[in-house]
């Protein structure tokens, strides 16, 4: 094709990072009123090349064109000035200052003498013209702080067509929106289409890719494995290609023997957040919450486990009644958490290995009482490090300069240091590579197979599918369904969890919660 | 991979960043002494002058460390200059005058209660910090303005003078020459026992941290306190206990003090908080909190007391001192900063939106 097609072409691009190839060869194309998009597992390279694109980076080979025009990006403003906006998941606003401003932060429109003042009435009205051109409904007026954050996504687009953007980057633009803001969005990318704007959309959701994209490129470690018209693409056909092998090897379920009832909860709940959430958990029994983000499901396993506080409901372990007001009861009563955000909430970073796994398990390794067994320590971390196949050059280093898979078995480690009997994962394998998540899949059968009880949080579905035996699907804070293994199909789950009430099936397993 | 020798063990006690600075600051303390030594030898390692600088060195040790404590988890503790007139004046104020109708009391009783009113305030301040989420500089900034103002007004700002020969002068004024009745004890009778109180507490302190769980917990809250929190650590109580703790030791250093001056004195002082901040961020302690350590803080003070005197017995402008030693913190804290700058940047490169 010739170069004036293109709006954009990225040729045989490399990037390494020490230790790490990121990208070796990669091409990626990009057509005026095009759009993109950029999928691939975590860690294949999406956002390295992204942000070479967007001058966070700098290549360490290959070539880019834009119109046509072959250029060096040399840093983020040089990209903004070509014509490159990014909309980062978290976004780049100021929480204190109007739409208005945030749109023109730094180019503010001028007036009076020298040009001294801001003409705030025209930055407002033009921001408002922006905002209207995408068709979002938001006063240009308002702070910031107070839009929602599919909102705010509005706000960080109409930045990007105020600097002129041609090529507007979206990196997993809807993972926090709800299925209206979806929907919203979606019309937004049509309009910036017919005014000629390519948009590359990186995503992990697949149906998405078939609302709306023209075509999909897919990266695999770093380098371009496909890529077709959204014609010719089929699901099956971008899976096999993101992970390069069949689907079926990934999950590792080991049958375990489901025992007794170990831990009961009903009622719980949390105004506007979770209501009236009951289920029983058994020995062995690996139980799956399933439902779209924003269903309650983070909510309700940090209310069971005492992070956040609850405003009703009983907790049951072995049918006893145990108050659980903070973590410290909860590992008490020998529950474990494994949180979403290892890095925020599963490791302190600047601390090591070893401290990280033994942090929980500290009393059990005095000596009189308040001196530490240094020796013990060691032991247990080490045994847990070689359990888990923690690949660490040693104990001491530190939890910062762990790969993702590496940091989450860490925060795994932690938690069976004390052998806990009720285990909770909150998206146990977001963000880690294919190999460590098998690794961690094939854990928690085995400790299935011991008798512990785990309940596992993902937004995956081959995941909750694949390991757990029973499934719970909660809806805007209520639980929808509760589904056996057998019954359970992707379909059904999504139904369930968008709130429809599939045919066929007129009553709800939740309206009985609790009993198998 | 995994496997940790004796030998992995030791590299990566090296390794520990940790370790790495305060032998650069320990480095940097030698050739100081060397520097004066060389300057003036006369003078300089006489056991008199050294005994001057181990006092300095006890007074901003102690409140260092206290510093570290809160500075570990992430605060700050303003109060403690004020704290040492406050406590000074009221542990004199027993001793001396009694307290309205009740007569004056023995020495260590008043010690006694001064420091449980040290370590009160402390608890006030961490009760403030982890209960209503007041920020503790200004929780602690309060207390350096009411502290200093109730010894103030509690002495009328006159100073409560003991006379010469008082029992209560030895903990201050006293060397281990005098404790033990040596004759010319030489440099070990010179070691002042406030020095070697600082010494013990620094042991407890060092212990505390290396050694026990409350140590692990203080320094995982520091680091992050919401996955220490999730990790069933009571994080109220460990910032409260580092609170507390540099109350307590700002009480001591102000009896100490007290002893030393001969007297209970609202002007005592004066922004002493701050030279026990410098000393602490001297000897490594990071402000944005989980890093540092009981040896940096007295390094720290040490650094600090080894300039401090050296220049006076250079004879340098008590003016020009001032400006050395900020320029001397200034140079420690863009030379941290730039270390740790290069460990950012190369987290940046590997952790930051993995694609």
């Amino acid at each position: 094709m010739s170069e004036q097609k293109w709006l954009l072409r990225m040729e045989g691009i490399s990037k390494a990072f020490p230790g790490v190839q990121a990208l070796s060869n990669v091409d990626l194309e990009l057509a005026p009123g095009e759009v993109l998009a950029l999928v691939g597992e975590n860690g294949a390279g999406k956002s390295t090349l992204m942000k070479i694109l967007s001058g966070a980076y700098r290549k360490d080979a290959g070539r880019i064109f834009v119109n046509g025009q072959e250029v060096e990006i040399s840093g983020p403003s040089h990209a903004q000035q070509l014509g490159i906006a990014i909309i980062y998941q978290e976004f780049n606003l100021a929480p204190n200052l109007s739409a208005a401003a945030n749109i023109f932060i730094g180019r503010e429109p001028r007036r009076g003498p020298g040009r001294l003042f801001v003409d705030r009435r025209r930055m407002e009205t033009e921001a408002q013209k922006l905002l209207d051109r995408i068709g979002a409904r938001i006063s240009a007026s308002t702070l910031v702080r107070n839009l929602s954050v599919a909102e705010r996504q509005m706000v960080e687009i109409a930045k990007a067509l105020a600097v002129d953007a041609r090529i507007i980057i979206m990196d997993e633009p809807t993972s926090a929106l709800g299925e209206d803001e979806v929907e919203n969005l979606f019309q937004v990318i049509q309009t910036l289409k017919a005014q000629s704007i390519g948009v590359i959309f990186i995503t992990h959701r697949l149906e998405e890719i078939f609302r709306v994209a023209d075509r999909v490129v897919v990266l695999r470690d770093g380098a371009r494995v496909g890529g077709m018209p959204i014609q010719e693409a089929t699901p099956e056909k971008i899976i096999q290609l993101m992970v390069g092998r069949d689907v079926g090897d990934l999950f590792q379920k080991k049958k375990a023997e489901i025992g007794a009832p170990l831990l009961e909860v009903r009622g719980l709940t949390r105004r506007g957040v979770v209501e009236n959430v009951s289920f029983t958990l058994r020995r062995g029994e690996i139980l799956g919450f399933a439902g779209l983000v924003g269903a309650g499901r983070t909510e309700t396993v940090r209310m069971i486990f005492g992070a956040d506080p609850k405003d009703a409901g009983e907790i049951f372990i072995d049918g006893k009644p145990v108050m659980i007001e903070s973590p410290r009861d909860a590992l008490a009563a020998g529950i474990g958490f494994v949180p979403e955000d290892r890095s925020n909430y599963g490791l302190v970073l600047s601390l090591s290995v070893l401290e990280n796994i033994v942090l929980p398990s500290l009393n059990r390794h005095t000596r009189l009482g308040v001196l530490l067994d240094r020796m013990g320590l060691l032991r247990t971390a080490q045994e847990f490090v070689n359990k888990l196949n923690i690949r660490v050059a040693h104990l001491r280093q530190k939890a910062m300069f762990l790969s993702g898979g590496n940091q989450q078995k860490t925060v795994v480690a932690k938690w069976l240091a004390l052998r806990p009997r009720i285990l909770i994962m909150d998206e146990p394998t977001r963000g880690i590579d294919v190999g460590a998540k098998a690794e961690i899949h094939a854990l928690m059968s085995q400790l299935a197979q011991e008798g512990v009880g785990i309940i596992m949080v993902s937004s995956e579905l081959p995941e909750i599918l694949g390991m757990s035996d029973r499934i719970l699907v909660m809806s805007e804070g209520k639980v929808a369904a509760i589904l056996d293994r057998e019954e359970a199909t992707q379909e059904l789950i999504m139904a369930y969890a968008s709130g429809e009430r599939p045919e066929g099936r007129e009553v709800s397993p939740a309206s009985s919660p609790g009993t198998l | 991979m995994a496997k940790t020798d004796s030998r992995g063990e030791k590299a990566s006690f090296l390794a520990r960043m940790g370790r790495f600075r305060e032998i650069n600051v320990l480095a940097a303390l030698l050739l100081l002494g060397l520097y004066f030594y060389w300057r003036r030898p006369d003078i300089f390692v006489k056991p008199a002058n050294l005994a001057v600088i181990m006092r300095f060195i006890a007074t901003f040790g102690m409140l260092a460390i206290g510093e570290v404590l809160v500075i570990i988890t992430g605060g700050i503790d303003l109060s403690v200059g004020s704290m040492l007139a406050f406590t000074g004046v009221i542990t004199a104020w027993m001793m001396l005058k009694g307290v309205g109708s009740i007569p004056p009391i023995g020495v260590a009783p008043a010690i006694l209660i001064t420091l449980m009113v040290g370590t009160l305030v402390g608890i006030w301040h961490g009760m403030f910090v982890t209960k209503l989420n007041i920020p503790p500089f200004i929780i602690t900034l309060g207390t350096y303005l009411i502290a200093r103002g109730l010894a103030a007004n509690i002495t009328r700002g006159y100073p409560q003078v003991f006379e010469s020969g008082h029992p209560f002068l030895i903990l201050g004024q006293g060397d281990l020459a005098r404790l033990f009745g040596w004759q010319g004890g030489g440099l070990l009778g010179a070691v002042p026992i406030s020095f070697v109180i600082l010494l013990f507490i620094a042991a407890i302190v060092y212990m505390i941290l290396n050694h026990t769980p409350l140590g692990y917990r203080i320094y995982a809250v520091g680091g992050n306190i919401e996955a220490a929190r999730l990790s069933g650590v009571n994080v109220d109580r460990v910032r409260i206990f580092c609170y507390a703790t540099s109350g307590f030791l700002a009480a001591l250093t102000g009896v100490i003090l007290a002893s030393r001056l001969g007297q209970g004195t609202p002007v005592v002082g004066s922004a002493y908080e701050l030279w026990a901040i410098a000393a602490a961020v001297i000897g490594g302690t990071s402000l944005r909190g989980g890093e540092g350590t009981v040896l940096g803080a007295i390094l720290g003070a040490a650094i600090m007391g080894t300039m401090q005197n050296g220049m006076v017995v250079l004879n340098i402008s008590s003016y020009v001192q001032d400006v050395i030693l900020g320029l001397v913190l200034v140079v420690a804290v863009v030379y941290d900063t730039m270390r740790r700058g290069g460990d950012f940047e190369f987290l940046k490169k590997w952790f930051s939106r993995p694609a």
